[in-house]
Parts: structure tokens; C-alpha cells; sequence
């Protein structure tokens, strides 16, 4: 339990919740939006965090939503990752969402996985090779922005702004995927050594999207890395394929990503190395063979 | 808007009935079954979300109750291992052995109950990613696999009034 008296508000409203926040804030106290509750209540337990002012945001009808327009499918921010993996709409954020247990699942929000506190934040990886569009609510109503513009290593959310929701792209969903995911003892159930996402986005051309968690201290889209695949993978004929796996070149690509890999009691930077290079690897041929399926269609 | 802080004084639906109750606005859940109202089947654990001995249903979802503040829950229905008296899948944990010391066992109910109502006829992958929620430290797995699998050969799971 949180040791200490809260003032928990629960609006009805976004533009409620964020004057809530601005009160909060104007009085001097530690606020928080209040999601699914899993990392804040578990860090206010633990001392790490100390809020004085809750705003529940979970039932606002605007981030609960998930559904399709004629554009783009949409995913409100207070969805639960089980929400998003029963939706069954985009596989490769159906798998990037199956982390921790079931039944946290069912509290851990889409939004507070991305904008929380724990340096992975892994369902963020699909949206980010996908150039999704987040909406975000603040002191001028909603506005739409590309998710590269607001994300880099974290969510850039200015004071008492909502992520409302990210949105997708529709043709965008049924592009061939890869998805890697290295734990310490290969369980599920635990945070990730290294997480790795590709998106193959243009029709029998290979033209990869890489992202990455884990491995660094933040998510990482490289555009580097992606230009460096592209160059490569386009001096290969289809049957020289597996050339793109050169153990140089893997390398190569892991020091294009210009972080350094994560140093901790949970794995060292030479073993996140080699998970990486073996990720990059699995991941490869995963998309390279759809491609190449593609090709000869 | 509701705005709650200090003690305040709410009802909450647990295992169908309405409960008067008052707590702070920063109490959990656990902490509000176990402290207020009595209800000890949820064990306080790890308090971290991890061992699942917490486990309650909320809206008929499995969630680990050392995660939620009681006053969020206020219109939703909540029940615990103490409301799901009767029911079958009891007998096949006694039948099978599928407890050792215990602690970990109205955990294990709560969630294998909601995953049973959820799908009748569970393969072993889903057993497994939603049983993998719960901890048993005496590692008495073998004996909890069995009582889900009798549990669906009886397929007799009574749905909650």
C-alpha cells in the first residue's frame, strides 16, 4: 500500500483531467496521471515515487478506444496490453505487447507501458518502425504529431499533457514483420536482454525498419542502421541472401545503433552483444524470407 | 469529477454484495479486503505484482489487488477466492493435490477460475501464460497442472450467480 494520505481524482473529462493536473501542479503538488497503476503504485510502495495528487485517466472514453477509420487503426493509450493482443490487428504489437504475466496484463496500459518509468518500454518498438501518429492532449485540445517528433529514448510529454492515442497506418499492418526477444532464462515473465522489431515496408524490395530495446538504455529506431541494411541488401542477388548475415557486418550495424550497450547485474555488455548480433540475425532471415516469398509472387 | 482524499467512505460490489467500507484514498485493494472487510483469501506477498497470491477478480478479469487503489474500484464488481464457494474447481484442487502449503492457493484459484470461465477448453500454452501470473515457493506446479485438468474433464464450472 502507498503509506501516506493521496488526493485521488477521478475526471470525466480530458479537459477535466489536464486543468486537474494544472491545479496540482500550481499548488505544488507531486501529481501523476493514473493509468493502469502497475509501475506507480508499485514505485510509490517502494519509495521511489511520491505523489500527493492522482488523476485517474483509465476510463476516459478517448483513450480506451480501438477501432479503424478509413486512414488509420487506433489504439487508445488506457487499453490493456491484453486489450491490444485480443484485438488481433497488427501481430508484430500483439507480440511486442505479450510481456509480463496475464494477469498484470490486465492493468498495465498501453500508454503506461510507453511512458513510464522502466527503460523498455517495448510496446513502443511496432509503433515506432511503423511512423505511427500519436495524438496528444494539452492546453490547445488534441493535436496529431509523428511519434518520431515526440519520442526519443522516452515520451517528450510537455507539463499535464495526455497521451490519448497512437494510431497506425492501415496499410501498414499487414507488412511482413520479425520479432526477437532474448530474457535472461528465456521466460517470458522478466524484462528483456534485448527486444528487436523489423518492418519490411516496401513490396518485393527489401526495405527493413529495425528497432530496439533492452540492449540499450532507451528504445532505439536507427536510421542509420536501416540505411546501412538497405545499401547492403541491395548489392545481394536473392540467392546471395544469406550473405546479409556476415558476422562484420552484424557488427557493424550493432555500433551503428551509436549506444552503448547496457552494462548491469543482469547481463553484461559483450553478452547483450552477442544476444543482439543473434537477434539481428533471427530477425533477418524472418523478413528476408517473406520478402523473397514476395518477390516470387 | 470525483475527488477523493483522507478517509472516505464508499461502497464496493465483493462477491455480490454490497459493502459499505472506509478507507484512505491511497489504500489498495489487498489492503482493503484483508484490513476492512475481512476477506484473508488474498495474501499480501511480494505487494509488487509478481506472485500473484493477490489475485482477485475485477469486471471478472483476473488482477493482482497490491496493484489497484481501492477507490478506483468503486461500480466495479470484485470477487475473491472466498466468493467462489462452491464451485467445483475447489474439489479438483483437493482431488489432484494442487496445493502444498497453501499461501499461494485462492491465487491460483481466482485466476484458474477466470481463465476456465474464458476458455472451457484450454490448450496447455494458454495454461501455461495465464497460470505463469502465479508463484508456488513450495514449486508444487505438477500437482496445480492436474487440478485444471480435471477440472476441465468435469467441466463443471458453475458460473456466479
Amino acid at each position: 500500500m502507498i503509506p501516506w494520505n493521496i488526493q485521488y481524482i477521478q475526471p470525466e473529462s480530458l479537459s477535466e483531467a489536464w486543468q486537474a493536473f494544472q491545479n496540482a501542479k500550481h499548488e505544488g503538488r507531486e501529481v501523476y496521471y493514473l493509468n493502469g497503476g502497475t509501475e506507480l503504485i508499485t514505485y510509490a510502495r517502494q519509495n521511489k515515487l511520491h505523489p500527493e495528487v492522482l488523476i485517474d485517466i483509465s476510463r476516459l472514453p478517448e483513450l480506451k478506444r480501438l477501432g479503424q477509420d478509413r486512414q488509420w487503426m487506433i489504439y487508445g493509450s488506457a487499453l490493456t496490453l491484453n486489450d491490444v493482443i485480443e484485438a488481433k490487428c497488427f501481430p508484430l504489437l500483439e507480440h511486442a505487447a505479450a510481456i509480463t504475466d496475464h494477469t498484470v496484463r490486465n492493468k498495465l496500459s498501453l500508454g503506461g507501458n510507453i511512458a513510464g518509468r522502466l527503460p523498455y518500454r517495448e510496446t513502443v518498438l511496432p509503433f515506432l518502425v511503423s511512423d505511427a501518429t500519436v495524438s496528444i492532449y494539452g492546453k490547445e485540445g488534441i493535436r496529431q504529431i509523428p511519434i518520431e517528433q515526440v519520442f526519443s529514448k522516452r515520451l517528450m510529454l510537455e507539463n499535464g499533457e495526455i497521451l490519448v492515442d497512437l494510431r497506425l497506418e492501415r496499410s501498414i499492418l499487414a507488412r511482413p514483420w520479425a520479432y526477437v526477444r532474448k530474457t535472461r532464462f528465456g521466460q517470458n515473465v522478466d524484462y528483456p536482454l534485448v527486444t528487436l522489431v523489423f518492418l519490411d515496408v516496401v513490396e518485393k524490395s527489401p526495405r527493413f525498419r529495425c528497432a530496439v530495446s533492452g540492449a540499450f538504455s532507451a528504445p532505439v529506431r536507427s536510421g542509420a542502421v536501416e540505411d546501412a541494411l538497405h545499401t547492403h541488401l541491395a548489392n545481394l542477388s536473392p540467392e546471395n541472401v544469406q550473405m546479409a548475415l556476415d558476422p562484420q557486418f552484424i557488427h557493424q550495424l550493432i555500433d551503428l545503433f551509436g549506444f552503448p550497450l547496457v552494462q548491469d547485474q543482469r547481463a553484461g555488455a559483450d553478452y547483450r552483444r552477442m544476444l543482439l548480433q543473434e537477434s539481428l540475425e533471427a530477425g533477418l532471415i524472418q523478413v528476408l524470407q517473406v520478402n523473397n516469398e514476395e518477390g516470387r509472387r | 469529477m470525483k475527488v477523493y482524499e483522507g478517509m472516505v467512505s464508499i461502497t464496493l460490489t465483493v462477491n455480490g454484495e454490497r459493502r459499505p467500507v472506509t478507507v484512505r484514498a491511497s489504500d489498495t485493494l489487498l489492503y482493503t479486503l484483508r484490513e476492512a472487510l475481512g476477506l484473508t483469501g488474498a495474501k499480501a506477498g511480494c505487494e509488487n505484482g509478481d506472485c500473484g497470491a493477490c489475485t482477485v477478480l475485477l469486471d471478472g478479469k483476473p488482477v493482482k489487488s497490491c496493484m489497484v487503489l481501492t477507490v478506483s474500484t468503486e461500480g466495479q464488481d470484485i470477487r475473491t477466492a472466498e466468493g467462489l464457494e462452491d464451485e467445483v474447481l475447489k474439489q479438483a484442487f483437493v482431488q489432484e493435490q494442487g496445493f502444498q502449503c497453501g499461501f499461494c492457493t485462492p491465487g491460483f484459484l481466482v485466476n484458474s477460475y477466470a481463465l476456465l470461465k474464458t476458455h472451457p477448453n484450454p490448450d496447455d500454452g494458454t495454461i501455461q501464460d495465464w497460470l505463469q501470473a502465479n508463484i508456488c515457493r513450495c514449486t508444487g506446479y505438477e500437482g496445480i497442472k492436474r487440478s485444471i485438468h480435471r477440472a476441465i474433464e468435469n467441466k463443471t464450472i458453475k458460473s456466479v450467480p
